[in-house]
Formats: structure tokens, C-alpha cells, sequence
């Protein structure tokens, strides 16, 4: 068991590299998107015959504990099991040839009940080691702060001390941010295949990400990629990039592999404003309209090939058809969420091979928005 | 989902000249057959599969030391490598539903074993 992440052509214009990523049943290569339990859920909603793990990309299991959550953790005897029960049944779901990831974190609530009660933080603490002990995903990504307050000491003499672990630093948090840029690669103990931070947009957050940035080829050289986890499915905000792709904006800055955020059980939707297709064009998922222009996607019904009601519903999604039956159960949502899944994947293939052939730099060009907006951002605020 | 796998597996990977029809009929939960859910347990008796409980409500079917070497030798029949191919690339994107994903896909695709359900909300029409 274990990670090994080896680095091979590098762009040196962007620091960015091709990783190979080896772990015990087979290799991935970086860059690359993870599949979420939000994907799966679409799967399964429109019971679709299409392989989202292993072929097109590893799975993370996100974990989000709120208030709630420490306290049934304190209070409720049998919530360990409960909880170890959900990640085994998710992670035994997903095919058994697929990098899994258990990603428990808290919420901002969480976070702040936590700040102010050591006691309390002590044995929310525990209770994820525990966790992280139990569960069979080939590696843990685990809140920094914790493992800084005594998690990572715990983990080294533990049983699980060979598990590959992930340090999720707040990208928000500079000093954390520096912190681990400089002790991670020597921390010793469990190995770290990578190192990961939250989201954010660059001008949120870019004294961190410019340490991040300056420090990629050497964690690179030393077997660590870059992890971006919790990204935004789109960007949102300004009118002129909401719609430009989150995973693929991480990308462009940072991120080796990359995580949507998982966003629960959202409540079924009949609203057609809610289904989203991927560009490839401009690396966007905007919104279906009435003015879509179905044409734009012209032969990407080869993915659901093996499936022709699946195939049709893709066509009627993007065309606005027979939407009387359609937006019972949510079903545009879910075509969306699977072709945007797979196509942003795919694009994630074609990123890697642009490294290879050393023209990433015309590729990031090619997609005009998206490179102006990493441009125009790294540089203003990189200069001052 | 044995019994759902199982019927996928005979309508569309093996096929009728391949396998012998395990005799699926329409039932609460989709399709269902005798053979499928009395097999396991006789191949638990004949020390072939061990049966385990992992998780709720969930049994999870592992072949015992004796039934790898009989699974290796049915490997060896006259399977084409494409079936065997076919079946690996479904199996994986079987495994990645959810029970309710994989009766809808039943009855999203073979309708006329959804007459019986339970779950009309999972039909596609």
C-alpha cells in the first residue's frame, strides 16, 4: 500500500507537470479531476450505463462535520459506527480499481466551536483518527490543524503509520500556508503523496498562492503534487467568468488533482436554470438557456454511445425538448453533472498531453477567458 | 444487486449462447431468479464462496480458496477475450450504483420487469 508520485515533463513556463501517480492497484496520471458521491448520485438518478471511476478519474469521499455532527460525536454512542458504516458502503460502491480518497474536514461553524474548546477539539480529533484507521481508502486527507495539534504524532506510532496522508491547509490562512509549504516534504512519519488547500479565488488568497507557486517544482522534485479539494463547479461572481469551469480555473493555477466540492443531497429541482453542459472551448459550464446552441456539442454523445435513451436525453436536454417529463426527478441536473464530468475529464487529458508535447502555454492561449482572467490575476498581484 | 448484476450480465454480456437463461421473471424489485438467489448459498455448502456480512445490510460474496482454482478453470472455456473484456468495463460501472441506480437502469432498459415494482418512481416513463 501507498502512493508514489513521480514527476516527469514539466512546463516551464507554468511550473505545471505531467505526475505520474502509483498507488496499489494501478497508476493515474496528473492532472487530473476526481469524481465526487455528487457524481455518483447523478449516475444513479438517471441510472446510466457509464464508468466514471479508474477510466476516467479517482474518487474522493468528502466527509463535511458540522456542529451537529461534533455533537453527536460527543453525545451519541454508536455515531462512529454509523459514520464508518456510510464511507465503507460509498467506498465499496465505487469500483475496486479506483484511487479512493476519505476527505473528513469541518465547517466554518465547526471550525470556530472548535477554536475555542481544546477539550472538546481533543476528542473530535480522535474520532477521525479513529475514523481514518478504520476506513479502506488508499489515502486520508486530513485538516492540517489537526495534524499539527498532535495528529500527526498520534499517526506516526498508530497502526495506520504507512497510510498515505494528505494535509488540507486553509488556502486562506498565509502562515498555515508557508508553514506547510516548508515542514510538509520533511515532516517524516506517514508518507504525503501531496499537499492540498481549500479553494479560493487567486485575488482571495494570493500571498499563498504565490508560495504555493514558487515552491511547485521543488515539492515536485521531491514526490509531493498539489492538491486543490472543495473547488467551486463554476466560478461565479462577475458576470464575465461565473461561468468559466472551477476545477479547470485550480488547475491553470496550481492543482495537480482536483476536487469539486461535494454539495449534499441538494433537494430535487424542477428547474431548468439548473442543468449545466461543459465547453470545452472555453473551459465553462454555463447555464442550458433557450438560446443554447446544441450544435457546439456535436459528436460528445459518444460517451453515452453504449446508452440510447441516455444519448436522447442528452439531445433533449440541450434542446429544450419534451421538458414536461424531463424535470420530473431532476434528470437535466444529472446529464449535466455526468457530461460535465466526463468532458471536463477528457479535457484534463488533453491538458496533460500539451505538457508532454511542450505546448501547454498555447493550449492555456487557446482558452481565451479562462487564460486572461489566471493571467490578469497572478500578474497584477504578483507585481505589487 | 447480485440478482440485478447477474441479469445484466446475461443480457448484456454473455447472451443466450454463452449462458444458460438463469429464468429471470418481472418481481417487487425488478427481475428476479430462484436459481440466482438459491446459487450462492449451495456454492457456500460446496465450500466454493464465503458469504461475510460487512456493513448494514449488505453481504458481500468472496470466493474461498477451492473456488478460485474452479473460477480459474471456467476462465479457461472457450470465452472469447472481448466477453471477458466486456464483462470487466461493466462490472466497473455496475459496482458504481446505488441499488436505486441500477433498478432504474433495469427498468429504463427492460421495461417489462417493472410491471411487479414497488418503485414506480424509479420507472423512466
Amino acid at each position: 500500500m501507498g502512493i508514489e508520485v513521480k514527476s516527469h515533463e514539466v512546463d516551464d513556463k507554468t511550473g505545471s507537470s505531467r505526475l505520474s501517480v502509483k498507488f496499489g492497484r494501478g497508476v493515474v496520471e496528473a492532472p487530473f479531476r476526481f469524481v465526487n458521491r455528487n457524481d455518483l448520485t447523478a449516475k444513479s438518478t438517471v441510472g446510466a450505463g457509464l464508468q466514471l471511476t479508474t477510466d476516467v478519474n479517482p474518487f474522493v469521499y468528502e466527509l463535511p462535520l458540522n456542529p451537529t455532527s461534533i455533537t453527536s460525536i460527543q453525545t451519541t454512542n454508536d455515531f462512529l459506527a454509523r459514520t464508518l458504516g456510510s464511507v465503507r458502503r460509498v467506498l465499496r460502491q465505487v469500483n475496486p480499481g479506483a484511487m479512493k480518497i476519505f476527505y473528513p474536514h469541518f465547517t466554518g461553524k465547526a471550525d470556530q466551536l472548535l477554536r475555542g474548546a481544546p477539550q472538546v477539539s481533543n476528542r473530535v480529533s480522535a474520532f477521525i483518527l479513529n475514523l481514518v484507521e478504520e476506513c479502506e481508502a488508499d489515502a486520508c486527507a486530513l485538516p492540517y490543524d489537526l495534524l499539527e495539534n498532535g495528529g500527526w504524532a498520534l499517526l506516526k506510532s498508530g497502526p495506520s503509520r504507512d497510510r498515505p496522508v494528505i494535509p488540507v491547509v486553509k488556502i486562506g490562512d498565509n502562515r498555515s500556508v508557508e508553514r506547510a509549504l516548508d515542514e510538509v516534504p520533511d515532516l517524516g512519519g506517514p508518507p504525503t503523496p501531496f499537499l492540498a488547500f481549500t479553494h479560493a479565488s487567486f485575488t482571495r488568497a494570493y500571498l499563498s498562492y504565490t508560495a504555493i507557486i514558487n515552491k511547485r517544482r521543488e515539492l515536485h522534485s521531491r514526490g509531493i503534487g498539489v492538491m486543490v479539494l472543495g473547488s467551486r463547479r463554476n466560478l461565479g461572481g462577475n458576470e464575465d467568468v461565473a461561468n468559466l469551469s472551477g476545477p479547470h480555473y485550480s488547475s491553470f493555477l496550481v492543482a495537480d488533482a482536483v476536487a469539486a466540492a461535494w454539495v449534499g443531497r441538494a433537494p430535487i429541482s424542477n428547474e431548468l436554470g439548473t442543468a449545466r453542459v461543459f465547453e470545452r472551448s472555453e473551459l465553462s459550464v454555463p447555464l442550458i438557456t433557450g438560446g443554447h446552441d446544441a450544435s457546439e456539442h456535436e459528436g460528445e454523445d459518444d460517451c453515452f454511445a453504449s446508452d440510447p435513451e441516455l444519448d436522447r436525453l442528452f439531445w433533449r436536454t440541450l434542446s429544450r425538448q419534451n421538458t414536461d417529463r424531463d424535470w420530473d426527478a431532476g434528470r437535466p441536473s444529472a446529464i449535466s453533472r455526468l457530461h460535465e464530468v466526463v468532458m471536463s475529464s477528457g479535457e484534463f487529458g488533453v491538458m496533460r498531453k500539451t505538457i508532454v508535447s511542450g505546448e501547454l502555454a498555447d493550449y492555456r492561449r487557446s482558452k481565451q477567458r479562462l487564460a486572461a482572467l489566471v493571467e490578469r490575476e497572478t500578474q497584477e498581484r504578483t507585481a505589487l | 444487486m447480485l440478482q440485478k448484476q447477474v441479469f445484466l450480465a446475461f443480457h448484456q454480456v454473455f447472451g443466450p449462447r454463452l449462458a444458460s437463461d438463469p429464468g429471470f421473471r418481472p418481481d417487487r424489485f425488478g427481475p428476479f431468479s430462484q436459481i440466482v438467489a438459491d446459487l450462492p448459498f449451495a456454492l457456500r455448502a460446496s465450500g466454493l464462496v464465503n458469504i461475510q456480512s460487512k456493513g448494514e445490510g449488505h453481504s458481500t460474496y468472496v470466493l474461498a480458496p477451492q473456488g478460485r482454482s474452479v473460477a480459474r478453470d471456467v476462465r479457461g472455456f472457450d470465452l472469447p477475450e472481448s466477453v471477458i473484456a466486456l464483462l470487466h468495463e461493466k462490472k466497473a460501472s455496475w459496482d458504481e450504483w446505488t441499488t436505486e441506480g441500477a433498478l432504474r437502469y433495469v427498468y429504463r432498459n427492460f421495461p417489462r420487469y417493472a410491471v411487479k415494482t414497488v418503485r414506480p418512481d424509479l420507472k423512466w416513463e
